[in-house]
Parts: C-alpha cells; sequence; structure tokens
C-alpha cells in the first residue's frame, strides 16, 4: 500500500517539474508551395488563416507580459528571423529558387551580414535549409501595423 | 457534336493546367508581419523617464531642461552659463525582449551623443572622481543590460563654453544581442 502512495507522488512530482520548463515553445512550422518556413523565433506564431506569421504585439500568444511592441522611428533586426526548406519529398524538384519580397517599405529581408534589401533570393539544393532576417523599421505613428511579404518559390538556381 | 468537341477543348485545357502546376515552375503565396507601435517606454528595449527632466513627447523620449518641459514646476528655468550639471538615473533603459522568457538573453546597449555638444552620459551611479559605476562618462557608451535589471542613465552638462539660449543635441542608441564585449 504504501509502494503505491510513492508511486503516485512522484508521477506529481514530474508533472511539477514539467510545468517549471518554459511555457512557450516556438517552433512555427508553415509549408508554402511545398517549401517547409519554419521559424523558432518568439515572435512568430500561427495566424487565423494557418499562416506562419510574425506578430510583435500583446494579441501574440507568445507575449510575455512585458515589452509591447517596437518605438517609434527605430529600426529593429531579427536574425535567422525564417528558415526556408527545400524539401524534396515535397517539391520534387531537387534546386529551387525561394524569392521573399517585401511589400512594404517598412519592410526589409536579409541573409547573414549582408544589407538589408527588398527582395532576398536563396538558392536550395536537396532537403538544404537557410535563414534568412528581417529588418523593420518602425513608422512614426502609434498603433498597430501590418506589412505583406511574398514568397516565390522558382524550379531551378536563382538567377 | 460542337458542344461536345468545345468541353472535351475545355477538359484538355483543364488538364494541361493541373500538369504545369505539378511540375512546379512557380509558386506564390503571401505572409504578414504585424508591428504594434508603442512609446519608448513599452517597447521590446525600452526606455523609461526617471527625473521630471525626462519625459515622451508622443511616444518619444525627450530630455528638457526648459520651461517647454510638461514637469515644469513654474522655477528653475534652466541651467545657467558656466556651470557644470550631473543628473544620474536620467532615464533607465530595459531589456523588454521576449526571448528572455525561456533563456537568458543580454543585450549590449550603445549611447552616443555628438561630439564637443557639452553634453556626456555615463551608466549607473557617478562618483566624485568623475567615474561612473557601470559606463564612465563620455559621448559614447556602452553597457549590458539583463532582463528585469534596468540600467540608469545619467547625463553631464558642461555649460562652461555655452553661449545663453536653447541648444539641442540627438541622442542616438543601439543595441545588439549579446553582452558587450
Amino acid at each position: 500500500m504504501r509502494k503505491i502512495t510513492t508511486a503516485v507522488l512522484v508521477i506529481l512530482s514530474i508533472f511539477a517539474i514539467g510545468l517549471n520548463t518554459p511555457v512557450v515553445s516556438t517552433i512555427v512550422e508553415d509549408i508554402v508551395g511545398g517549401v517547409t518556413v519554419i521559424s523558432n523565433s518568439i515572435y512568430a506564431t500561427m495566424s487565423n488563416e494557418n499562416n506562419l506569421t510574425i506578430d510583435i504585439s500583446a494579441n501574440n500568444p507568445n507575449y510575455p507580459g512585458y515589452g509591447k511592441g517596437l518605438s517609434l522611428s527605430s529600426t529593429y533586426r531579427f536574425d535567422d528571423a525564417l528558415i526556408f526548406e527545400n524539401n524534396v519529398s515535397k517539391t520534387g524538384i531537387e534546386v529551387i529558387c525561394v524569392q521573399i519580397q517585401s511589400n512594404d517599405e517598412n519592410l526589409k529581408f536579409y541573409t547573414g551580414d549582408a544589407m538589408p534589401s527588398d527582395i532576398v533570393s536563396i538558392t536550395l539544393g536537396k532537403n538544404e535549409s537557410k535563414s534568412i532576417g528581417i529588418e523593420i523599421n518602425s513608422t512614426s505613428d502609434l498603433g498597430l501595423k501590418e506589412g505583406k511579404y511574398t514568397i516565390y518559390i522558382y524550379s531551378g538556381e536563382c538567377q | 457534336m460542337k458542344k461536345l468537341a468545345g468541353i472535351l477543348l475545355l477538359i484538355v485545357g483543364l488538364t494541361l493546367a493541373v500538369s504545369a502546376g505539378a511540375n512546379f515552375r512557380y509558386y506564390q503565396a503571401d505572409r504578414t508581419i504585424t508591428v504594434n507601435i508603442t512609446s519608448d517606454d513599452n517597447e521590446l528595449i525600452d526606455l523609461d523617464p526617471v527625473q521630471p527632466y525626462a519625459y515622451l513627447n508622443n511616444g518619444k523620449l525627450t530630455i528638457e531642461i526648459s520651461p517647454n518641459n510638461p514637469n515644469y514646476p513654474g522655477y528653475g528655468d534652466g541651467m545657467s552659463h558656466n556651470t557644470t550639471y550631473v543628473f544620474e538615473d536620467m532615464f533607465n533603459v530595459s531589456n523588454d525582449l521576449w526571448e528572455n522568457e525561456d533563456q537568458n538573453f543580454p543585450i549590449c546597449v550603445q549611447i552616443s551623443v555628438p561630439q564637443n555638444s557639452s553634453v556626456e552620459i555615463f551608466a549607473g551611479s557617478y562618483n566624485d572622481d568623475g567615474t561612473a559605476t557601470i559606463a564612465n562618462p563620455g559621448t559614447q557608451i556602452q553597457f549590458t543590460v539583463e532582463h528585469g535589471k534596468p540600467v540608469p542613465v545619467g547625463f553631464i552638462f558642461d555649460n562652461t563654453c555655452e553661449t545663453l539660449g536653447s541648444h539641442s543635441v540627438n541622442m542616438d542608441i543601439q543595441a545588439w544581442a549579446g553582452a558587450c564585449k
């Protein structure tokens, strides 16, 4: 009888440890034309349309209760915010070109230490993955802003 | 008969379209990024006014020692000619990046003011020997900010060579992931 009690106690304590580990596990995955788009960023989440989105506002389920956004007229760069992978079993093509194009003047992309620009192109081989960073230039008026970007996928190397 | 041919053509057309898609020449999708633009004291790397000389002017941190400051009490219109003022804890810099939620994510903050502007900045408390506890006075200082441990920034105004009237300088703040090297 005593043994059973001990067993129950152990289970309970494991549960408590589990609760103590960070609540936020943020790996968001999206499939765009067979290409896997992943983000480990805490600012990434799934949108209502079930697409990967970056949301730096208190509406993001990962919002920790501090840091409500970006301040006026500031520039923020988030390294490796989006990771693109050519999952050949889904794309069916060994070499592809992924092009990320900003549709918003306050939104730019970059790879490595390169200067951010409106368009970034990455060539992905078989099951290869590469990451890109996001630069956000905040506007000079307060409130929620939404910027759009387009992901283009072509077969073959980037031109 | 003519009608049937028309339908057949349509089916061929559809098949062509589907196979072109399956050949994967081109794909496109739109995604969004949403950002809340907020005041300096609420952002990811936030700047909180501490002294009444510092305030938020339409969301932007401003340090103003003149009757134009909304905190101006009606006395002490400014600083006099040929004096040096040291203000500790003018504003605090906090690290409110969400990355701190599941890891220790310090940042290195650099604050600059123009050279020869008669303004110097420092971090921490000011010592009698002219040094400061976190970063010594200068026109460009660097210090590490951990989450939950705001760093106070102080100002030195050396008005020795300044003429009467109003003077303004811009302050530039930059931050990088990781502690300062």
